[in-house]
């Protein structure tokens, strides 16, 4: 059978090969496919924004009638709902138009890089206290999305690397599948490939990779499967600390095993199999903490660097803040995002009613995390979720520094 | 056998999220086009009942079943376009053989001549089976999926194909 399995497939990639080049056909097709499509929400959603319009309209035709027949009579008094730790709050105006004037900072200032909620064909950046804004000048091919380095400086678009100034650093040397993750001093990135580019069904070894933007790749270490439906990725990658983890997924997105890599020699540091209770696994940017929820996602164990358990938090942990003492909670079943110092579980901010968690990012070098979070007032319109992004401080502070974007 | 579906990118692509829908079906696009080029045997048109499909699929994602997998549920989109294609437009004037002579960037090696015709003269849905199967890589289950048939008739039909075309082929072989 194997002798005509070969045969077979040696007829099929004859005939394959009058399909030409696939190189760019994936995107393309999608971005196409996408665009004739209309915008298709789930029942639920319309269903809630529509009783939340009729609540709304009903509330504010009951206020109206309220104020009509009390203002004059009676003073307003404000109600205050005591909390027991710090809310959003928001003391940055985000815009309201594209922006016009380019970002004006020195390189060395962290930012972070999002669409323009007026023209998604423009790439912005604001200043961790949402301060400053401004748009960049190099746009590149947006439909893949943006993923930045933890500073801000540099982004890729998936295919190439980019300055905030649109000059392209260098290509992305991956096998077109993915990017990988950017290591924490925003010049290499570590990438797992296999040598297909459509890797089979059952699976073939991958290869944890260093990449630095020069286009010099070194290999650390075979470690992990990479599959059609299922494959390995990096969740943490350590210029300064020198590891990496690497975690094996399954199609569903969850981890079965992961691995901490050691990257000048490529040993395994430590490993743990999940496999008996696979979950979303998350490390801290520096590989030192690596954090396991519970299948309900109601506690995550925090491991530290030797693998030794070092704490537990009430909550499924999303990410670390960048020394690793602050984790960021949530989960996409609808639980609202929360801030927490892990060591002893103390929640120190709690987003908006409403809000789902969609992305964090720690600040580089500094004590913020910034928490993106998804809310009903701002439906999804493009090709990517928008959100609203607060930046948490470690006293629970929260200042909102962008409304309305697509990271 | 069971196939556990992307839940996480699903549930997000389900309720409007793009980015999560290029996740979830990003990585079938290009075997996706493969099968359509086995069936139609012309990139264009391929191409064109590809993005029909992931169009299809984008609509009709809120009926992939919790747990449900994506792949064969994808390519069995892709294969219902390419038989429409067949029946509906000028494909009805393409004889399907001529699929597999139009590849022609390499001879064949004189061995397979005889495969590649017992090949073209397989009926198309065994035909479909062996390039899933075989050139796709897929597990049986996902096979019988994408034919919409039972994971039995699946495996019956591949192996009457292959029998067709090794008659010697042994029961222990199936």
């Amino acid at each position: 059978m194997e002798k005509l399995r070969h045969d077979i497939n040696t007829v099929f990639n004859r005939q394959q090969s009058g399909l030409g080049s696939t190189a760019g056909v994936s995107d393309r097709l999608l971005r196409q496919a996408l665009a004739s499509a209309p915008a298709r929400r789930s029942f639920a959603p319309q269903l809630a924004a529509a009783l939340a319009t009729l609540l709304l309209g009903a509330a504010l035709a009951y206020v109206v009638v309220l104020t009509h027949g009390h203002l004059k009579s009676q003073n307003p008094v404000t109600r205050v709902t005591p909390t027991t730790h710090p809310t959003a709050s928001a003391t940055s105006t985000p815009s309201a138009t594209a922006l016009a004037q380019p970002l004006s900072v020195p390189a060395s200032t962290p930012v972070i890089i999002y669409f323009d909620p007026l023209d998604a064909r423009q790439v912005d950046g604001v200043t961790w206290d949402g301060a400053q804004r401004g748009k960049l000048s190099g746009l590149g091919d947006p439909s893949s999305g943006l993923y930045q380095n933890p500073e801000g400086s540099l982004y890729t678009t998936f295919r190439d690397i980019r300055d905030r100034s649109g000059h392209t650093s260098s290509i992305n040397v991956g096998n077109g599948k993915q990017f990988g993750k950017w290591a924490d001093d925003g010049q290499h990135y570590c990438q797992m490939v296999s040598r297909s580019t459509l890797p089979p069904a059952g699976g073939e070894p991958g290869t944890l990779r260093f990449v630095t933007l020069s286009g010099a790749v070194r290999n650390v270490v075979q470690v992990g499967l990479m599959g059609q439906q299922f494959g390995s990725s990096v969740a943490a990658c350590s210029q300064e600390r020198n590891r990496a983890v690497v975690t094996q997924n399954a199609s569903v997105g969850t981890t079965t095993q992961f691995w901490v890599v050691e990257l000048s020699s490529g040993r395994i540091l430590w490993s743990r199999s999940l496999a008996d209770s696979p979950t979303y696994v998350s490390a801290s940017r520096d590989g030192q903490y690596v954090a396991i929820p519970s299948v309900d996602g109601a506690m995550t164990t925090i491991y530290g660097p030797t693998g030794a358990v070092a704490g537990r938090v009430h909550g499924s942990v999303r990410g670390f803040s960048w020394d690793g003492s602050l984790v960021v909670l949530g989960d996409y079943a609808g639980a609202r995002p929360m801030v927490s110092r892990w060591r002893d579980d103390t929640v120190l901010w709690t987003a908006p009613q409403g809000a789902t968690y969609s992305q964090d990012l720690p600040e580089p070098g500094g004590s913020r995390v910034a928490v993106a979070v998804m809310v009903p007032g701002h439906p999804q319109t493009g090709g990517y979720p928008t959100v609203d992004v607060y930046a948490v401080s470690p006293d629970g502070t929260a200042v909102q520094i962008l409304s309305n974007v697509s990271l | 056998m069971t196939f556990p579906a992307d839940e996480r990118f699903r549930d997000r692509a389900v309720a409007g999220d793009e980015a999560a829908f290029a996740e979830l079906v990003g990585p079938l696009v290009e075997p996706a086009l493969r099968l359509a080029y086995s069936m139609v045997g012309d990139r264009s048109e391929a191409e064109d009942a590809t993005q029909e499909a992931l169009t299809s699929a984008w609509r009709k994602l809120g009926q992939l079943r919790p747990g449900m997998p994506v792949r064969p549920w994808f390519f069995a989109i892709v294969a219902n376009r390419c038989r429409n294609m067949r029946r509906t437009r000028w494909f009805g004037l393409v004889r399907l053989p001529d699929v597999f002579q139009q590849a022609a960037s390499a001879e064949p090696a004189v061995e397979n001549l005889d495969l590649e015709r017992a090949m073209a003269r397989l009926p198309f849905k065994d035909r479909q089976a062996l390039f899933l199967r075989f050139y796709l890589d897929l597990p049986v289950e996902e096979v019988a999926v994408a034919l919409g048939t039972s994971t039995t008739a699946a495996k019956a039909r591949i192996y009457r194909a292959c029998h067709r075309l090794r008659p010697d082929l042994s029961e222990e072989d199936r």
